[in-house]
């Protein structure tokens, strides 16, 4: 089999097929005299109606990777391009576009509502935000008994029905679940192209975790919106996307279909955090799950990530950094020794 | 903007807002009707140094003017100067430390260096300095103490806001387009309500005993009659040798009771909204 790196220079950023092209983007958290890559050079594309998880441990960069592709974050280095334009040269009106097009879904529920809002108030953020543009387009006033209509039917949409119910009360009235479907409406009321989920069932039941895991496949489905899903947890995000890519350290690993990635894992990484996963039925927690040792990276790292607790390391695991490879059926994996079945 | 029930109701619904509110209530009433319905115009004079009589409840001062007239008369100068100073102060401090706190950078750094002279200055000897200099009337006392209360009112909201800012939800108002003033104005400022209520009432009443310092020192305007000038003439004219207690205790117990009572308030408040985001 022959392998070769993904070429730089040959790296498509203006890809039709994509919404969103990350090329080589880097983040830096300087603390003290320390630098901490919290991206190192990850590129990546999202492409139009697809739903990409990103799966990581904590302080693997997933969140920050969602973060800069929203813009909320600046980038050290590399670029961001969605719809075909660099997110970093965008000002005023395109930036305005640009906010009408995105959203995120927060991890906490309880945070991520303000207190002192009412459901409609939260909801309707993004509309009165737009309001300008949505106006120009329809070519006449929009009046606030729409927008509360409006506000009404993406709640019953997200199955908080009736809607209307909803839409004076304050989310300290609400349960978790129900505030994460609040936090989904909201996202979604102006129809976006894409929204980041940042671990958006984390802190839920396990029962709600299903129902909004299925909610926002099916919405995905149906609005046909590019969906990020950023879980520390593979079974929902395999469950939810159609590639995964695997992060380590502010590296992308591993990419591929959710299939290939669970069911045949190249980077011993992956392997090891999948074998981690622990099972209901089995009796025991496999805890060989990788040490990272959080102090050898700073700086950045000259070699692979994994390299000091892999399995298969040998010498040049520690020297040379490994790119990502194409592997066949869009897999694609950062290893000198992957594992191939 | 609040909730379904008030912030009026709730403050009312907690005890010792409560009691603070009734003693706000019962001093904004002495201070507005007490300023027009007195027995005796607090200029005329009767015979001096009269311990209370039913003619005179509070007894006459070291000119014969009648004290309770005198003290009806002050309470609402000395509610004006201190409310005029809250309302100031409230207003600059909120402003500027929303603004310095959200935007950040050189915004911040402007109005924090400036706001770092004003409070590195020792407060009180300006104040005399100032009140020293400029013309001594009461609005001349309001503008000095508004001028030295705002900086640490906007160190305390700014403060407020640089955690605020890092919430989720105001993280979900810019992704979803909100702009600045907006942000500020609908996801942030309720926040700071508590923290605004309880610092206007303690900036009240802050000032109200700094007008009482001054004129305490013959500074600000001594022909004007309030708390502070009560005092004053009360040290000057030493009512202490004549055993003049009816003339020292009205003010007196007056600035003690509005100090106890915006405490007290200040810790209901804090009740109230701490149980507001506690349960948010």
């Amino acid at each position: 089999m022959t392998v070769e790196a993904v070429d730089t220079n040959t790296y498509e950023l203006n890809d039709d097929r994509s919404i969103v092209v990350i090329d080589k983007a880097t983040v830096i958290f300087k603390s003290g005299h320390v630098r901490n890559y919290a991206l190192d050079s990850v590129s990546l594309k999202i492409r139009r109606g697809e739903a990409v998880g990103i799966v990581g441990e904590s302080g693997s960069g997933k969140t920050t990777l969602g973060l800069a592709v929203l813009k909320i974050l600046r980038l050290n280095a590399g670029r961001i391009f969605f719809d075909g334009m660099d997110i970093s040269r965008l000002r005023s009106k395109k930036l305005a576009l640009f906010r009408s097009k995105t959203q995120m879904i927060f991890q906490d529920p309880y945070s991520s509502l303000n207190p002192y809002n009412t459901i409609f108030e939260s909801v309707a953020t993004p509309v009165f935000s737009n309001i300008s543009r949505l106006e120009s387009e329809l070519q006449r006033k929009v009046t606030k008994r729409e927008i509360r209509s409006m506000v009404s039917e993406t709640l019953e949409k997200v199955g908080l029905s009736p809607g209307s119910a909803f839409l004076d009360v304050y989310p300290r009235k609400l349960s978790g679940g129900q505030r994460q479907r609040v936090a989904v409406a909201r996202a979604l009321i102006m129809h976006p192209k894409l929204v980041v989920a940042d671990e958006p069932t984390s802190m839920l039941d396990v029962s709600i975790t299903a129902q909004v895991a299925n909610l926002l496949k099916s919405l995905q489905k149906e609005m046909d919106f590019s969906l990020m899903y950023i879980s520390h947890e593979l079974s929902t995000s395999r469950y939810i996307s159609n590639r995964i890519a695997v992060m380590c350290l502010g590296r992308v690993v591993e990419l591929g279909t959710s299939e290939d990635i669970t069911k045949s894992p190249m980077h011993p990484y992956t392997d090891i955090l999948i074998r981690s996963m622990p099972e209901v039925s089995s009796s025991g927690i496999n805890d060989s799950i990788a040490k990272i040792d959080f102090n050898a990276y700073n700086g950045g790292i000259k070699g692979c990530v994994f390299a000091h607790s892999c399995p298969r390391k040998t010498e040049i695991c520690t020297s040379e950094k490994p790119l990502l490879q194409e592997m066949g059926n869009d897999h694609e994996v950062a290893c000198f020794h992957p594992i191939i079945a | 903007m609040f909730s379904e029930s008030g912030i009026l109701h709730e403050i009312w619904s907690n005890g010792k807002a409560r009691f603070g509110m009734i003693v706000f209530i019962i001093f904004a009433i002495i201070g507005i009707f007490g300023h027009f319905i007195y027995p005796y115009s607090p200029k005329a004079t009767f015979v001096i140094w009269q311990p209370p009589t039913f003619a005179h409840v509070f007894g006459t001062d070291y000119e014969g003017h009648d004290v309770l007239s005198q003290f009806l008369y002050g309470t609402g100068v000395s509610l004006y100067v201190g409310a005029s100073v809250a309302l100031i102060s409230v207003a600059i401090g909120t402003m500027v430390g929303m603004l310095s706190g959200y935007y950040g950078g050189i915004v911040d750094n402007i109005f924090m260096r400036f706001v770092d002279i004003l409070l590195i200055m020792p407060t009180f000897p300006l104040l005399v300095i100032l009140a020293a200099y400029l013309p001594p009337t009461n609005n001349t006392t309001i503008l000095i103490l508004s001028l030295l209360s705002w900086p640490f009112m906007s160190r305390v909201i700014r403060s407020q806001v640089l955690t605020l800012k890092e919430r989720p939800f105001i993280k979900a108002a810019v992704i979803s387009g909100m702009k600045g003033f907006t942000i500020i104005r609908k996801e942030i400022l309720d926040h700071l309500m508590p923290l605004i209520i309880i610092n206007a009432v303690y900036l009240l009443v802050g000032a109200i005993v700094a007008q009482a310092g001054l004129a305490f020192f013959g500074l600000g305007d001594l022909t004007s009659i309030n708390w502070g000038t009560m005092l004053y003439y009360a040290q000057s004219e030493d009512a202490i040798v004549y055993a003049a207690w009816w003339w020292i205790l009205p003010p007196g117990i007056a600035i003690a009771i509005i100090g106890i009572g915006a405490n007290i308030f200040g810790n209901g408040i804090t009740e109230i909204f701490g149980k507001r985001s506690g349960g948010a």
